[in-house]
C-alpha cells in the first residue's frame, strides 16, 4: 500500500468520525442553542473536514463544506440564530457529505453528476440563512468534463444510411454543422460506392465523409450531432491519433474502477452509447458460446476506441480488482495503552515459553516443576487472548449515538414528542457486534416509536407527560451484553396479540400460552398488529427479521412489557463472537460442544427411562434428544449415559451424551459454505488433540423438539 | 458540345428531373458543359449529382459562389472542375 493510499484511508477513517462529530454537533444546537463550546466544535469538526478534503484533491467536498463552514461561523459569531428550520436544512448536509466520504472510499475521487445536484439543492436550502451572496454559494462547479478545454482531435467516419436524403437529412449539413462548434481540418468524400449515373437512384445517399475535426466539446456532444440519423447510419468517432496519447496520460490519472467500459466513458475515450452498443455486440457473440469476447477487443475491432487506449483502461481496471481487495481490511483505532499491555503481555509470554523449556531440559525436575511452567504459560496465553480480544471492543456508545437522529426524524414524521436518554454508552462490545447489530436497534427504536409511545394527545388523555421517553441502556451480564430499548408507552396488548396470531394461524385458536409465549409472536414471520401500515413498521416484516439477526449473532430477545407503562425489548449478546464458553461432550467417538450459557445441569440418564423420549427430571417431564440417533453416530450407547439439560427460551430439552468433558474454551471457526445449510450446527471448533468438535446450534435444536414432538403427537391422536 | 444551364436548386427536390436532364445528353457522348452560375442550393444529393456527371465526362463551368463553397468544403475541386 503506498503512502498516498495509506493516508487517504486514515482521511476516510477520520472524515466517518468527523461527519458523526458534525451530526452531533447539529443535533445539540437545537438542545442547547446558546452553547458556544457546541457550536465551536461543531464549526472546528467541519473546518478539519473541509481542509483535510482539500489536502486529497476532494474539491466537490470543499466546496460543499466550504458553505456550511460559512454559515456555522456566523451562528458562531452571533450573527444567526439557530432554529429548528436551520437544524432541519443543515442535517442532511451531513448525510450528504458522508455519501460523499464514502464515495472516496470506494475509490471515487469526483462526484457524481447526481451527487453534484444534490449537493446544489442541499446548498439552496441553507441560502435563505446567508446573508446576501455568500461566496459559494453560487451553483457547485460542473462536472469536470475530461481534457475539456483543449482542443482535441477527432477521426469521424461517416457513412449515411441510403435513405438519409429522403427522410430529409442532409449529411453536408450535419457536417457543416460542425464546423460551428469545431474546425473541420480535412475532409474527404468517399464516393466509391457511387454508381454511374444512368444506374443512379438520384435520391439514394451513396457518399460517406471522412473528416478529421478539432473541438473542445465532449465526445458525447460530436454524437449527439447525429443523433437523428444514428439508426441506419454507421458513424464513427475515434480519437485522431495525436490524441491518442493523451487518452492513455489521461485514464492514467483516472481513479480506478471495476468496469473498463466505465473507465473509457469518463476518460471520455467512449460515450456511453459507444459501450452499449458494444456490450449488447459483445452478449450477442458469446450466446451460444461459453466464452465471452472481451469488450475491450470489440471496442478496437469496431474502431471505437484506438488498442493503446484500450490498453491503458485495461491496466487500469486489472489494479482495480487488487486495490478493492485492499480496502476489504478496514482500519480500526485502538487505545496504545491497550496494545502496550498486548505487546507486554506477549513479552511475559516468551520469557515464560523460554523458562518452561529450560525446566524441561533440565532432568533434575519432577513433573510438578514442569506443570507450574506450563500453567504459567497457560495463564499467559489466555491473558494474551483476553487482551487481543479487546483491541476489538469499542464502546457501544458510538452505536447508540446515531440514534439521536433517528428518535429525532421518526418522531417528527409521526408527530411525536419523544425524548431519547442513552445509558451505558461505555460499556464495549466486540466490533464486528457492533456492525452488525446496529440495524436490528434501528428496527427497535423505530418500532418503539411507531408502536410503543403514543400521540401527544392520547398520552395527556392517559395522564402521561406529552413527551414519551425512549431509554437505550447497555451493560455487562457475566460474558454478554445486554442491550435494552425502553419506552413508556402503551405496552403490548397481550388480547390484541393472540387474537391476531390465531388470525394468522400462527396458533391454534384455545391454545393455552403464557404471557411470555404471547409476546414471543410478535417476532413471528408476517406478524403485525398495527391497525394502519405506516411507511415504517406495521408491514410485518421486521420483528421476526431482528430475531434472526440476533439469533444469528447467538443472542436472545425478550420482550417485558405492562399495558399502559411501556415495553422493553431486552437483546442479550455475547461479547465477542469469536469465543464461547462451550461445554465439551462425547457421543461414541464424536465430540460436540454445547454454549455453556445454554447449559443449566448435567443429570445421569436413569436407566429406566432409558427407552423412552422424556424423562422425570424433579417432577417435571423433561423431553430429550438423543445425539446419537439425530448424527447417525454408529456405536452402542455407553453404559451410564448422561443428561446435559439446555434451555432456550425458558424451554428446556435434555441432550443424551456418552460422555460428559466439562468446560471448554471455544475458538469458533465458522463451518464451509457447504455446510450453510447445516441445521443444528453453528460451527466447529478444533480441540488440544487435534479431534473436531462441532458446536451445536441449540435454538433451533430445542425448536426442533418441540416440532417433532407435535408431529408424534399429532400422529398419535389420528 | 451542348451548354446547359441548371436552375436554382440542385437538391434532393430537383434530383431527379435534373438527372433525367442530362442523360439524354450524356448517353449520345456529345459532350456536355454545366452551367452552374445560378445555383443557389446544393445538397448532398446535387454533390452526387455532379460527381456523376463529372464522370460520364460532364465538365463544370461557372460555379456559383455556393457552388464553389461546396466544392471548397467537400475538398473535391481538383475531381471536379
Amino acid at each position: 500500500m503506498s503512502f498516498e493510499d495509506e493516508s487517504l484511508d486514515i482521511f476516510i477513517t477520520e472524515a466517518r468520525e468527523l461527519v458523526q462529530d458534525v451530526e452531533e454537533g447539529i443535533l445539540r444546537l437545537e438542545e442547547t442553542p446558546v452553547e458556544a463550546e457546541s457550536v465551536n466544535s461543531l464549526f472546528r469538526a467541519i473546518h478539519t473536514l473541509k481542509g483535510s478534503s482539500g489536502l486529497f484533491g476532494l474539491d466537490h467536498m470543499v466546496q460543499f463544506t466550504h458553505v456550511i463552514e460559512t454559515l456555522l461561523d456566523l451562528v458562531r459569531q452571533g450573527e444567526l440564530s439557530v432554529t429548528p428550520d436551520l437544524v432541519s436544512a443543515l442535517l442532511p448536509c451531513g448525510d450528504h457529505i458522508l455519501s460523499l466520504v464514502e464515495a472516496v472510499a470506494h475509490g471515487r475521487a469526483d462526484a457524481t453528476p447526481e451527487e453534484l445536484s444534490t449537493g446544489a439543492v442541499l446548498l439552496s436550502r441553507l441560502e435563505p440563512f446567508l446573508p446576501g451572496n455568500a461566496p459559494g454559494t453560487a451553483a457547485p462547479a460542473p462536472a469536470p468534463e475530461p481534457l475539456a478545454d483543449e482542443e482535441k482531435a477527432w477521426h469521424l467516419g461517416l457513412r449515411f444510411g441510403p435513405d438519409s436524403l429522403r427522410n430529409g437529412m442532409d449529411p453536408l449539413a450535419f457536417i457543416r454543422y460542425l464546423s460551428t462548434v469545431g474546425t473541420i481540418t480535412n475532409l474527404t468524400v468517399v464516393s466509391d460506392d457511387l454508381p454511374a449515373l444512368d444506374e443512379m437512384d438520384p435520391e439514394t445517399c451513396y457518399l460517406g465523409f471522412e473528416v478529421e475535426y478539432e473541438t473542445s466539446v465532449p465526445k458525447a456532444d460530436i454524437e449527439s450531432v447525429f443523433e437523428f440519423v444514428r439508426e441506419d447510419s454507421d458513424i464513427r468517432i475515434t480519437p485522431g491519433d495525436a490524441q491518442v496519447d493523451s487518452y492513455v496520460r489521461l485514464i492514467g490519472t483516472l481513479p480506478e474502477s471495476d468496469r473498463i467500459g466505465d473507465i473509457l466513458i469518463r476518460s471520455g475515450a467512449a460515450t456511453e452509447r459507444e459501450i452499449t452498443d458494444a456490450m449488447n455486440l459483445q452478449q450477442e457473440r458469446s450466446r451460444g458460446s461459453n466464452t465471452m469476447v472481451p469488450l475491450g477487443e470489440i471496442l478496437v475491432e469496431l474502431n471505437i476506441v484506438p488498442r493503446q487506449v484500450v490498453d491503458a483502461a485495461l491496466r487500469k481496471q486489472r489494479r482495480s480488482g487488487e486495490t478493492r481487495a485492499q480496502q476489504d481490511t478496514q482500519t480500526l483505532r485502538v487505545d496504545a495503552a491497550r496494545l502496550d499491555r498486548l505487546i507486554n503481555l506477549v513479552g511475559e509470554l516468551v520469557i515464560a515459553q523460554a523458562s518452561a523449556g529450560v525446566v524441561c531440559l533440565d532432568e533434575g525436575n519432577d513433573r510438578a516443576g514442569m506443570a507450574e511452567a506450563q500453567s504459567e504459560v497457560m495463564r499467559l496465553v489466555e491473558e494474551v487472548r483476553d487482551s487481543a480480544l479487546s483491541l476489538r471492543m469499542v464502546p457501544i456508545g458510538t452505536t447508540f449515538r446515531r440514534f439521536e437522529r433517528v428518535v429525532r426524524d421518526v418522531s417528527h414524521e409521526l408527530g411525536k414528542e419523544v425524548g431519547l436518554i442513552v445509558t451505558g454508552g461505555d460499556a464495549e462490545v466486540d466490533k464486528a457486534l457492533v456492525e452488525r447489530i446496529g440495524d436490528p436497534l434501528v428496527h427497535l427504536v423505530r418500532n418503539s416509536l411507531d408502536h410503543g409511545i403514543e400521540s401527544p394527545a392520547e398520552r395527556l388523555r392517559r395522564g402521561k407527560p406529552a413527551r414519551g421517553t425512549l431509554r437505550l441502556n447497555a451493560f455487562h451480564d457475566g460474558g454478554n451484553i445486554v442491550i435494552e430499548v425502553a419506552d413508556d408507552g402503551k405496552g403490548l396488548d397481550r388480547d390484541r396479540i393472540l387474537e391476531r396470531a390465531i388470525e394468522r394461524g400462527l396458533v391454534e385458536p384455545g391454545a393455552a400460552l403464557t404471557d411470555a409465549e404471547i409476546y414471543e409472536l410478535i417476532f413471528e414471520p408476517g406478524f403485525s398488529t398495527a391497525a394502519a401500515v405506516s411507511n415504517l413498521s406495521g408491514r410485518g416484516v421486521g420483528m421476526d427479521v431482528v430475531r434472526k439477526n440476533v439469533t444469528a449473532l447467538r443472542g436472545t430477545i425478550e420482550v417485558e412489557t405492562e399495558v399502559g407503562v411501556g415495553t422493553t425489548m431486552r437483546l442479550r449478546l455475547p461479547l465477542t463472537l469469536a469465543i464461547i464458553d462451550g461445554f465439551l461432550v462425547g457421543v461414541g467417538s464424536r465430540f460436540f460442544i454445547v454454549p455453556l450459557d445454554r447449559v443449566t445441569e448435567c443429570v445421569e440418564l436413569p436407566v429406566a427411562e432409558a427407552g423412552r423420549n422424556v424423562m422425570d427430571l424433579r417432577g417435571e417431564v423433561l423431553p430429550f434428544i438423543r445425539l446419537r440417533s439425530m448424527f447417525d453416530i454408529d456405536g452402542q450407547p455407553a453404559r451410564r449415559q448422561s443428561v446435559v439439560v439446555v434451555e432456550q427460551s425458558g424451554q428446556r430439552t435434555g441432550l443424551v451424551v456418552d460422555a460428559l468433558m466439562g468446560e471448554f474454551q471455544t475458538v469458533i471457526k465458522p463451518l464451509g459454505p457447504l455446510f450453510a445449510r447445516a441445521k443444528y450446527i453453528s460451527g466447529a471448533t478444533i480441540l488440544g488433540n487435534g479431534e473436531v468438535a462441532l458446536i451445536l446450534d441449540v435454538g433451533p435444536l430445542v425448536a426442533g423438539q418441540t416440532e417433532r414432538e407435535r408431529a408424534l403427537h399429532a400422529d398419535a391422536v389420528a | 458540345m451542348t451548354r446547359l444551364e441548371l436552375g436554382d436548386e440542385l437538391t434532393i427536390v430537383t434530383a431527379a428531373e435534373t438527372r433525367e436532364r442530362l442523360m439524354p445528353y450524356l448517353q449520345a457522348g456529345t459532350g456536355l458543359e454545366l452551367d452552374l452560375s445560378a445555383v443557389s442550393d446544393v445538397d448532398t444529393a446535387g454533390l452526387q449529382l455532379l460527381l456523376a456527371a463529372r464522370r460520364a465526362d460532364a465538365t463544370l463551368s461557372d460555379p456559383s459562389p455556393v457552388v464553389r463553397d461546396l466544392l471548397e468544403f467537400t475538398r473535391l475541386n481538383a475531381e471536379l472542375r
